[in-house]
């Protein structure tokens, strides 16, 4: 019965994690909410926090922001000369978010975040 | 100069699970004028560094599902090559819209569950006390 249970988690992972890439693909983000709403369908009942789920969501990012990068820089446009200059940011910013983790509890920088994200959505409807 | 800090606030919010949710590509549509695609190519190379970056300090200090995290990532790529093939479908207006409505739909429901709720939170303190 247990096999059983696990085969359908598996199961499920394919699924979830194909349903996030495509929306990484065609959208170019997206696919991480997606992994950590999806979470408890996948991961072990009882062996992670909150916090290790996320970061197991944003492992499996990595490879699929890969393959999505890959595609796009077979289109002419899609990889912009400037990009380089995210670099840095990027790396100084996933590192420093990444050591706070288990120090901050974000919950006024959820709060504005979402109300962004709701605000960008309408400026990208008009 | 100003790109470097919205590029840095996204990969810090990002590394701190809070989300990215794409605002990279929001700023360089609105507020840079590049094309969708573009700014989505940008994001996703972005995230590549911001998340691997983040995943480097996790490995060290968070319990990571290996056997998860390698399933998932199996059916996200082949997910990210359809996503692809329909990106190269459909007709930049509707992207855009599709890239709008995606923002709407994640962040609506993540402004209700950020939103306090005092009276809840309350109640859930008296019954978890021994």
């Amino acid at each position: 019965m247990k096999h059983k249970s696990t085969l359908v988690k598996d199961a499920v992972a394919l699924i979830l994690g194909a349903a996030a890439g495509f929306i990484n693909g065609l959208l170019g983000a997206g696919g991480g909410i997606l992994l950590v709403r999806g979470a408890k369908h996948v991961f072990p009942d009882s062996a992670l926090q909150p916090r290790d789920v996320f970061a197991s969501a944003l492992a499996v990012m990595l490879p699929i922001s890969a393959a999505s990068v890959a595609l796009y820089a077979t289109r002419g446009g899609a990889i912009p000369l400037q990009m380089p200059r995210f670099v840095l940011p990027a790396l100084l910013g996933g590192t420093g978010g990444a050591m706070l983790l288990s120090v901050i509890e974000p919950r006024l920088l959820k709060l504005i975040f979402a109300a962004l994200t709701v605000w960008s959505g309408i400026m990208m409807l008009r | 100069m100003i790109d470097f800090f919205v590029a840095l606030g996204v990969a810090l919010l990002s590394g701190l699970g809070v989300g990215s949710g794409g605002l990279l590509v929001v700023w360089l549509t609105l507020r840079r004028g590049l094309s969708q695609v573009a700014a989505q190519g940008i994001n996703l190379f972005f995230f590549l560094f911001s998340s691997g970056a983040s995943t480097a300090v996790n490995c060290f200090r968070r319990r990571i599902a290996w056997r998860q995290v390698i399933l998932l990532s199996i059916g996200g790529v082949v997910g990210a090559v359809a996503g692809y093939a329909v990106l190269n479908m459909i007709r930049p207006a509707l992207l855009k819209k599709l890239f709008g409505a995606m923002l709407l739909l994640t962040g609506t429901p993540a402004l209700f569950r950020a939103l306090p709720r005092r009276k809840k939170e309350k109640t859930d303190r008296q019954t978890s006390d021994p």
